[in-house]
């Protein structure tokens, strides 16, 4: 029976097999009448098989998941419920109990010939959507979103009569958005939307787009290799410097331009200028600046850059000694952040000394959330955040630093896939 | 039903389940992902338990 044949995927191994289902079925052997009705009810109970096992296995993985960090199941059922996790994974798994209830449907109505009510189309297909009945005013219309319809691809209508929930995958409305930038001769470079869902951290899948804006922005000074440097406000915006710094340095290798050196720095919150602490903070930094970072750059032309990258600015201030650092040694910068929550501040790049190029004025996902993949915390007193894997915080909990390092590790790899992608929509798009 | 129309019924349905498994992967995918950052949340939570009693301690 050649449906029953077809290779199921492992649950949650799905995104990392390369198994390709074909478009095109293989050609059935002939069937009676019984037959029919006998495939159609292997279909029927491999569909439940399928949901059952998929919701069965992400159950079990919740279950598990405040063991397997150590953590107290009472506070974790917090989180879950808090956070909304909940929320989030019971959506999906209604989701998942919808499409399979309206695939048996539709299955049913292969060997029923009954009439359709409202053509469904993509079924399965990344860019569903399906409206909700009541949405729709009770009629029959159609919902799809996607000029490539099932029927276009397989050859098959589906019907359904009870549509309950919209079905739009996580990377859709980037990709919608990508595309609008696409427009136009200064449109930023697409990112492949596909690949960008092998980064499992949202939280830098989510740089994606501004980091790539940003790229944009500044291309020509890119192009020219006016940047000999980056420092990164560490902790948040060590990841988005990693990831800009590693993006220019492919850049650079193409131009035969020598690699920038990239440095990290902490963030001065809660200094104010005047202050004698300030003082000491600047001074540490020009100390930092001279011995670490002059030292591998002076030998170049004067009038290069240091790409300040960090990934929020509010009202500028834990810039601020860095930015006084920089004036004291005479060398030059400029400011890219991911988010500037107040837009477009001439008092604050006054302040700066310096045009901020920034990319949105939401928060960052990385500002707020996901202090493990960055594998540092910062201390406002130094001017460098600390490894989390620090023998102190590490000794007293056995769980401690294999989750850091795996979370390190998995935050690095992340950043090399975003900075795979970026580099290579830059530099497709520039050539 | 006459045998082109039990063939054509066969492929549908071949089809459809060819289908389902595309969308049920996709649904796997997300269902993965929502579970991964809520594993990444209770990470941290742990973290911050360790660091608090590491500044009580100290």
């Amino acid at each position: 029976m050649p449906v029953s044949e077809l290779e199921r995927p492992k649950p949650f191994e799905a995104d990392k097999e390369a198994t390709v289902i074909p478009e095109q079925a293989v050609e059935a052997p002939e069937y009676s009448e019984d037959g029919l009705k006998k495939l159609v009810d292997e279909a029927q109970a491999e569909i439940d098989a399928e949901k059952n096992t998929a919701l069965s296995a992400a159950d079990k993985r919740v279950e598990k998941a405040p063991s397997s960090v150590g953590l107290d199941k009472t506070k974790a059922e917090s989180i879950f419920g808090s956070g909304g996790f909940a929320a989030r994974i019971n959506k999906i798994k209604d989701k998942i109990y919808s499409f399979a209830s309206k695939t048996k449907e539709a299955i049913s109505d292969i060997v029923s010939s009954k009439p359709k009510p409202l053509e469904l189309k993509n079924l399965g297909q990344t860019n569903l959507i399906v409206n909700k009945p009541s949405e729709l005013g009770g009629s029959d219309q159609e919902v799809s979103s996607s000029d490539a319809t099932l029927e276009n691809q397989t050859g098959v209508s589906i019907t359904v009569e009870s549509a309950q929930e919209s079905f739009v995958p996580q990377n859709e409305p980037i990709k919608a958005q990508s595309q609008e930038n696409h427009e136009g001769v200064n449109a930023i470079p697409q990112i492949d939307q596909d690949r960008l869902t092998e980064i499992h951290n949202p939280a830098i899948r989510e740089l994606a787009d501004p980091i790539m804006k940003l790229l944009w922005e500044l291309r020509d000074k890119i192009e020219e290799g006016s940047f000999d440097s980056i420092i990164g406000d560490d902790s948040s915006g060590r990841i988005p410097a990693l990831v800009f710094s590693n993006v220019i340095n492919r850049i650079y290798k193409q131009k035969e331009i020598p690699k920038i050196d990239t440095k990290f720095l902490a963030g001065s919150r809660g200094y104010k200028e005047g202050e004698e602490r300030f003082s000491i903070k600047v001074k540490k930094i020009v100390d930092f600046i001279n011995i670490r970072l002059l030292k591998n750059v002076n030998d170049r032309e004067a009038s290069k850059k240091t790409l300040i990258v960090t990934d929020t600015i509010f009202k500028g201030n834990s810039l601020l000694p860095l930015v006084r650092a920089l004036q004291e040694t005479h060398k030059p910068y400029d400011i890219a952040t991911i988010s500037m929550t107040k837009g477009k501040n001439l008092g604050i790049e006054q302040m700066l000394g310096a045009e901020i190029h920034f990319a949105q004025t939401e928060d960052a996902m990385i500002f707020s959330r996901d202090k493990t993949s960055k594998g540092v915390y910062k201390d406002v007193e130094d001017i460098h955040a600390k490894s989390l894997k620090k023998k102190e915080y590490t000794e007293k909990n056995p769980h401690e630093k294999i989750i850091i390092q795996n979370a390190v590790n998995e935050g690095r790899a992340d950043a090399t896939k975003l900075a795979d992608l970026l580099s290579e929509a830059y530099i497709k798009a520039i050539t | 039903m006459d045998k082109e129309e039990i063939q054509k019924k066969v492929l549908e349905l071949q089809k459809v389940m060819l289908n389902f498994k595309k969308g049920m992967r996709e649904q796997e995918k997300e269902l993965f992902r929502a579970i991964s950052d809520y594993q990444k949340a209770l990470e941290e939570e742990k973290l911050k338990e360790i660091r608090e009693s590491l500044t009580n301690a100290s």
